[in-house]
């Protein structure tokens, strides 16, 4: 039996992740709100936070699935196979990029919420009431993407008509190839953000192996924000590159591996954000605590790596 | 039209240093809201 596993496979897998999770997160925190149940809001923004993640990898493999349906996007014209609709796909990928931008801050609001309950017991009003606003903006953008992308293979649901008209994911891949400041202003940006996570997250994991005494929990863990800031401008930084140039990444083996390094690094690094065992003074961090630290300093490194790979293994540029 | 080198220069300041800008005020607007939150609690 032949097995083959592919970014399209991927995407096939994940595509439904962005709506249905997101579906049930946001509803979960609806009647958490209800229900007034704070174990149910914490779980809820957990579920939040987590497909914000995974549709990082949901957008990226799309440019690759679309790419082997209808080659080369970039071309104008009908697709090869006279079926396939290019308009269809064009409009997916702008919607589904503007739904990635939402997804992205309403993660990160979530994330907030649950540190905010963490360090001081409550979640902020304003954390909430924006968590639900941008939830159902976001639900709306996302729901649409996806009924797009369903309408591309199925033909018999077929409602969108062609368009002529740029699609925003062009509009936007184009705005910043065609500028000569938009991509080193986001490259100076990509790296202030590394320096934001990691020079936070060093910080911390250190302390959780043994180093740095005379720091406290309490004052590291005070930074976690501005790690999770500098996280969400790479996000959107690192996206600016991939929307103007999708066709160099897709193929470029140093990309997978800096995008599965740093999905294993970002869920690695979110158990010192959801668990509160390794950040008790005056006592050693439990021995998980410590081995997760380790790891995730080898992940985030091995991003950092592989990111620097880009043109050299991956021919990128 | 083409851009000179020291315009270019000055655009990209610009722009890092908006978005930059937008980011320390977030993380500032997070991180007075916790220490209002943990002054009340008397931490």
């Amino acid at each position: 039996m032949a097995f083959e596993f592919t970014p399209t496979h991927l995407h096939l897998l994940l595509n439904h992740f962005p709506t249905i999770g997101f579906i049930i997160g946001l509803f979960l925190f609806v009647a958490a709100l209800v229900a007034k149940s704070e174990h149910l809001k914490l779980g809820s923004m957990a579920v939040l936070v987590g497909i914000s993640i995974i549709t990082v990898p949901t957008y990226i493999t799309g440019n690759a699935a679309g790419e082997v349906i209808c080659i080369a996007t970039n071309l104008p014209g009908p697709c090869p196979d006279g079926v396939t609709s290019r308009s269809l796909i064009e409009q997916h990928e702008g919607w589904a990029l503007v739904s990635l931008g939402f997804m992205v801050i309403t993660g990160g609001l979530a994330w907030l919420g649950i540190w905010q309950w963490r360090r001081y017991g409550a979640m902020s009003k304003l954390t909430q009431n924006l968590v639900l606003v941008l939830g159902f903006v976001t639900l709306g953008l996302v729901s649409r993407a996806a009924a797009l992308g369903g309408e591309i293979r199925h033909p018999e649901i077929r409602v969108t008509a062609d368009t002529a008209t740029k699609q925003f994911g062009r509009i936007a891949g184009d705005f910043i190839s065609n500028t000569p400041w938009t991509w080193i202003a986001a490259e100076t940006l990509h790296f202030i953000g590394l320096t934001l996570l990691l020079g936070v997250l060093t910080l911390i994991f250190f302390k959780v192996l043994g180093y740095l005494p005379k720091v406290t929990y309490d004052a590291l863990d005070r930074l976690l924000p501005w790690a999770i800031l500098g996280y969400g401008l790479n996000t959107f930084t690192g996206m600016a590159f991939f929307a103007a140039a999708p066709y160099q990444y897709i193929h470029n083996v140093a990309f997978y591996y800096k995008l599965g390094f740093l999905i294993a690094a970002g869920l690695v690094t979110i158990f010192y954000t959801f668990d509160s065992s390794w950040a008790e003074e005056a006592e050693k961090a439990p021995g998980h605590a410590k081995f997760l630290a380790g790891a995730a300093l080898f992940l985030w490194v091995g991003v950092m790596f592989w990111g620097s790979m880009l043109p050299f293994i991956g021919n990128a540029f | 039209m083409p851009m000179s080198s020291f315009m270019l220069a000055m655009v990209v300041l610009t722009a890092v240093a908006g978005c930059t800008l937008v980011v320390v005020i977030l993380g500032v607007l997070i991180d007075r809201t916790a220490e209002s939150h943990e002054r009340g609690k008397g931490r």
